[in-house]
């Protein structure tokens, strides 16, 4: 909040045009006449001016037909009717069938009928009885029809609490209230506090049936498929099965043409353990198999339980809610979550034992815990992830190890160089992470599961021991040096990570690998112009021979490609194209038997050379659609120009799809845009400068299209395409006589007030600095830092007030002027104030910055004695790279998390220091690759 | 029976009324009989800016359009089984909400977290690679794991990837999406002021993030 009451939620609410009925005319008047404010909410517009311009897509031009055959198969699928009613299909029926099964079971064995009994020793009564003393019990019933299966769960637990559940519906009927649950709708059919049946078709067949005293005929005709006409009479033993094996069959009809019944019963228990009904007619069968001994939890029939957890889960799939409030089989896990529990969550491996050599190496054997995470997904990494000593070293796993998938694990650490000899006793911390897997904000970030600390044994022998894994690796001094690769990428100091490919591409210059990893470390520092440099003489010729026979080789010819256009050098990139063109044909060819080239083989090559070889179809789709247009909209004498641009629409087709930035102008520009308001395609723009043209150059994302079939696969692509528009004289005096000319559909929003004075100043002094006149710009930077820091003074009115958080980059910006002055001792001094000034650690880029600039300079001026002595004054406070925490840390934060990595956040601070210093060795050797030593 | 509703319409009492007219939910409604004339009217509306959320929900953006499909389809489901009263929430809501269910098992199925939070420990080699020495040019490296590493790690370096994740799905379902504040806290499940707050975060976070790579150019 401010003093002119506009808090932060209504700032927001502004840029988005959401601003409450009472607050519409309030707020922007507000934010008109504050600088602050103003310049607050012209902050907000360009970060979503940003975000929409990174968030552009393609869309293929064929989704709505995909999406509509995708549909019409569907609903051809679920549109054939049942060919005869289904119990279980009349929601919610389930209960009409448990009822039925229960009474089949005997469970209302009172009502049996009188009948004929069999004189064998186990009577049907017997059963009766002994199904009516289980406390528990799960029947699963299997029908086959000759277009469907289904499967529906009957779970019973004393006294009369049932779940049944299946084709999509989960049904209770508990003591605390019963209902039938749609898992398609996620939501529930049918509620009721009371214990009852709810009513459905069947069930009233099934009850008249009852009423009458016709148990049997009751039970079958809740049976579907006896079509409500049982067979006459009750379960008697089969004369044609055999018993024996500890069973006895009971049949209900006695033929086999006919439907008929069978049940399989345990004859010393006297339960039946299965049930086949089978119907001839329509080829219908019946399969209900029980178990007597797992029994459920109570909350698995809690249905206020299972309400409240659905509800938690708007996506879960039918089986998740299946599955939900399930109890483990006999302590077994039945899923994945169940499983992570019983195993107590993740294990670190169980250390069994450590081996050393005299070079520091370690060899630890320990138990693989295969751990899985909740969600059933293997976890990376069974191994110890950080070992670190208490002589301050730090070891990298030798991958591969030995026992990956086995129950025990041989891993080799190499201790990190320099490898520092303590004298105490020697001990080992192994720290078992386990990154988060789950959604929310933290995901991805890597937990600690377990620490332990060891003491070290003595080395065994010396040298490496012929038994250990990769001995042969470990013994090359230089392959050793490259096993460490990983571990200095984006962790390390340049030179190191350089220093493990170098010494080997001295050995063997013409490596592909090496060559590539050393292309990647570059890339890694922006240092395009020399990996290219290097691509060029090393691997071009081969790669552009074989493209796609490597992918690491043609993701850098494709990454090669696209830097020659954005170059301009277009002439090298047509003849590459061209050169490529026949390559590309026998590639896709290549990929199917017929030999017919197949452009879907793009749809999985995921390097960058499909993108490159699209990037002319996208420039023809740009030449032969509509491109911007600009229209000035008047001039004043004091340097104003209002301009209004009416950008393409978005294209969508199978070809390409293009979207158009907001422009800008190139670098050293006579003109500044100062501000721009933007309603759909159409931009209002001021700017302020001088000229009798301006030239305006429009990001243009272009999606290309890799590859042709329905699963059509697009990358996106940014490239700048300009134009230059006419500037007439100018017809008036101010700025504020333009105001006519404004165009009706801008008025109104918060970028259209006046641009306040620190941001024309900071333009101003912005253009003085593009366009070389750096005394000028000096002078305006000056005067800008002279302006009161706090934003609220008495001058506060006319906004000649410098925000806080600008400040630190406004002293920065002298010390890059005093340098093209080349006056050197001020930018030093100015360093200096800069340093003492701001203790902020997140100022440390601006003031590391600073230094870096001034060090350049000494490169450019050849007095390397004096870059070498300051980077080496500036790399003193470099911390230990190697003892970093690789692992990504968060902090609940106002507003949201805050998160940090320090390995490579550390790296990222001193980048460009590494680029300098790679400068220095550049200027040094006089060699553009200038090779490192380990 | 699909194809009789696919059949031509029956004779028009009434002139059709625009169909920027008609709102989302009649569309749903005919399409949920099988009626699919204004189906394209319904799908232009959300497909673009349904992807593009989708495209930041997911670390691989170019699944964005298959995940787009599958909303819709989910949705269709949904509508066809009477699951959209329209009382409950607004289309797009419902709609985004799906989407972001789709996102989810996406995620699930795949193993994989939202984007921008890979840890140095991603690029372990002994996770998705083989080992360092004999790493290149070796064929048991899959081309399509060191593809998804290095877009991840190209894609960390992009504005929404920066935000926290809280603050990345409410600027992704705002600007992205084109949803309302309101209809953004109907999806996300926060009061509006939350997501007002989370907008403000998020948007001084890349603005800021702006005015560092506008330093930093050489």
């Amino acid at each position: 909040m401010n003093d002119k009451h506009v808090s932060d939620e209504e700032l927001v609410a502004l840029v988005f045009g959401e601003l409450d009925a009472t607050r519409q005319t309030e707020v922007p008047a507000a934010v008109a006449e504050d600088a602050e404010l103003t310049a607050a909410a012209e902050g907000l517009e360009t970060a979503v001016a940003a975000v929409r311009a990174e968030g552009t897509v393609g869309i293929s031009g064929d989704f709505n037909d995909r999406l509509r055959r995708r549909l019409r198969a569907e609903s051809v699928t679920t549109a054939i009717a049942p060919r005869r009613r289904r119990f279980w299909l009349l929601a919610p029926l389930p209960l009409a069938a448990a009822a039925a099964i229960l009474l089949v079971l005997g469970l209302f064995g009172p009502f049996w009928p009188g009948g004929q009994r069999s004189q064998s020793a186990m009577a049907w009564a017997d059963v009766v009885r002994a199904v009516n003393e289980v406390r528990f019990f799960h029947a699963t019933v299997y029908q086959d029809s000759h277009d469907k299966s289904d499967r529906l769960d009957f779970y019973y637990r004393q006294p009369n609490t049932w779940r049944v559940q299946g084709v999509g519906q989960v049904t209770f009927v508990t003591s605390k209230g019963s209902g039938v649950y749609d898992v398609a709708k996620h939501g529930w059919g049918l509620r009721s506090e009371k214990v009852e049946l709810p009513p459905s078709e069947t069930f009233s067949t099934f009850a008249a049936a009852m009423q009458k005293g016709n148990m049997l005929d009751a039970v079958l005709a809740a049976l579907p498929i006896f079509d409500g006409k049982p067979p006459a009479g009750e379960p008697v033993k089969s004369e044609q099965a055999i018993g024996g094996q500890g069973m006895e069959v009971f049949d209900y009809a006695h033929e086999a043409d006919q439907r008929w019944v069978r049940i399989w019963v345990l004859k010393e228990s006297r339960l039946p353990i299965h049930m086949v009904v089978y119907q001839p007619d329509d080829n219908e069968f019946m399969l209900v198999v029980f178990d007597y001994t797992t029994a459920q939890p109570e909350e698995f029939f809690d249905l206020g339980k299972f309400e409240k957890t659905v509800a938690k889960k708007p996506g879960a799939t039918p089986e998740e809610i299946y599955r939900e409030g399930f109890g483990s089989v006999g302590g077994k896990p039945v899923d994945s979550r169940q499983a992570f529990k019983l195993k107590g969550g993740y294990k670190a491996p169980v250390l069994t034992k450590i081996e050393s050599d005299d070079t520091g190496d370690l060899l630890i054997t320990s138990e693989n815990p295969r751990n899985r995470t909740p969600e059933g997904h293997p976890v990376p990494g069974t191994y110890w992830q950080q070992l670190f000593d208490n002589w301050g070293n730090t070891y990298w796993r030798l991958s591969p190890g030995e026992g990956s998938g086995k129950k025990v694990l041989r891993q080799v650490y190499l201790a990190v160089p320099p490898f520092h000899q303590g004298k105490q006793r020697h001990t080992i911390t192994l720290r078992y992470c386990v990154r988060g897997n789950n959604e929310g904000s933290q995901a991805g970030y890597a937990k600690i599961q377990s620490e332990e600390t060891v003491e070290v044994p003595e080395p065994l022998a010396k040298g490496i021991p012929e038994s250990w894994p990769m001995a042969s690796v470990l013994r090359d001094p230089l392959r050793r040096a490259h096993a460490l690769y990983d571990f200095h990428r984006a962790r390390s100091p340049l030179w190191i990570q350089l220093g493990t490919v170098d010494p080997l591409l001295a050995k063997t210059p013409d490596d592909d690998g090496l060559l590539c990893e050393k292309i990647e470390i570059l890339r890694e520092y922006n240092l395009d112009e020399d990996r290219f440099w290097l691509f060029e003489r090393t691997l071009k010729d081969r790669t552009m021979a074989n493209p796609f026979d490597n992918w690491w080789l043609s993701n850098v010819l494709g990454d090669y490609l696209i830097h020659l256009f954005n170059a301009g050098r277009h002439g090298e990139f047509d003849a590459l194209l061209k050169q490529l063109e026949p390559l590309k044909e026998k590639f896709l060819a290549s990929t199917t038997p017929d030999a017919r080239p197949n452009q879907d083989a793009f749809r999985h090559y995921t390097s960058s050379l499909p993108v490159a070889l699209a990037i002319p179809q996208a420039l023809q789709a740009i030449e032969n659609g509509p491109r911007p247009t600009v229209e000035v909209l008047g001039r004043s004498r004091d340097g104003w120009l209002w301009l209004s641009v009416v950008r393409p629409p978005n294209r969508n087709r199978m070809s390409s799809d293009h979207s158009w930035s907001s422009p800008r102008v190139p670098k050293g520009s006579p003109w500044t845009l100062v501000s721009n308001w933007g309603v759909g395609d159409k931009l209002f723009i001021k700017a302020k400068g001088t000229g009798d043209e301006i030239q305006l150059v429009f990001d243009v994302q272009i999606v290309l299209l890799v590859s042709s079939a329905e699963d059509a696969t697009f990358r996106a692509q940014r490239m700048g395409w300009s134009m230059t528009v006419k500037v007439p004289p100018a017809s008036v005096a101010t700025a504020g006589e333009l105001t006519p000319y404004q165009p009706k559909w801008s008025q109104g929003g918060p970028g259209m007030s006046a641009p306040s004075p620190f941001r024309l100043a900071w333009d101003h002094a912005e253009r003085l600095f593009d366009t070389g006149q750096y005394a000028a710009a000096l002078d305006a930077y000056h005067e800008m830092l002279s302006w009161p820091r706090q934003p609220k003074t008495a001058d506060g009115r006319e906004g000649k007030t410098v925000p806080d958080y600008i400040r630190e980059t406004l002293q920065a910006r002298p010390i890059s002027c005093l340098l093209h002055l080349d006056r050197l001792d001020e930018a030093k001094a100015a360093a200096d104030r800069l340093e003492a000034e701001s203790p902020k650690p997140e100022g440390l880029y601006l003031k590391r910055g600073a230094r870096v600039e001034i060090i350049d300079w000494l490169i450019d001026h050849k007095r390397l004695d004096e870059a070498q002595k300051a980077l080496d004054q500036l790399n003193r406070g470099r911390v230990d790279a190697r003892l970093l925490d690789c692992r990504h840390f968060a902090t609940k934060v106002s507003g949201g998390v805050q998160s940090w990595q320090p390995a490579r956040d550390n790296w990222a601070a001193w980048a460009g220091a590494d680029r300098a210093w790679w400068r220095l060795r550049q200027a040094q050797t006089g060699q553009r690759i200038p090779p490192v030593e380990p | 029976m699909i194809e009789s509703a696919m059949a031509p319409p029956p004779q028009k009492r009434w002139p059709d009324r625009p169909s920027s007219c008609i709102e989302d939910a009649e569309i749903l409604a005919e399409i949920a009989r099988g009626d699919f004339r204004r189906f394209d009217v319904l799908v232009d509306r959300y497909k673009v800016r349904l992807t593009a959320y989708l495209g930041h929900r997911v670390p691989d953006r170019h699944h964005a359009e298959d995940l787009a499909q599958e909303a819709f389809l989910r949705m269709f489901r949904a509508a066809r089984m009477g699951g959209y009263s329209g009382r409950a929430a607004v289309f797009s809501t419902w709609l985004f909400t799906i989407a972001d269910n789709c996102a989810t098992d996406h995620l699930r199925a795949s193993g994989r977290q939202p984007l921008a939070l890979e840890s140095d420990m991603a690029a372990d080699p002994g996770d998705a690679r083989a080992g360092a020495i004999d790493r290149f040019p070796s064929a048991d490296v899959d081309p399509a794991d060191a593809a998804a590493h290095r877009e991840s790690q190209v894609r960390a370096d992009a504005l929404l990837a920066s935000l926290p994740e809280e603050q990345r799905r409410v600027v992704a379902l705002k600007i992205l999406g084109g949803l309302t504040l309101s209809e953004v806290a109907a999806v996300v499940g926060c009061p509006v002021g939350t997501v007002e707050s989370r907008l403000l975060y998020g948007l001084r976070k890349i603005e800021a993030l702006l005015a560092r790579n506008r330093r930093q150019e050489p």
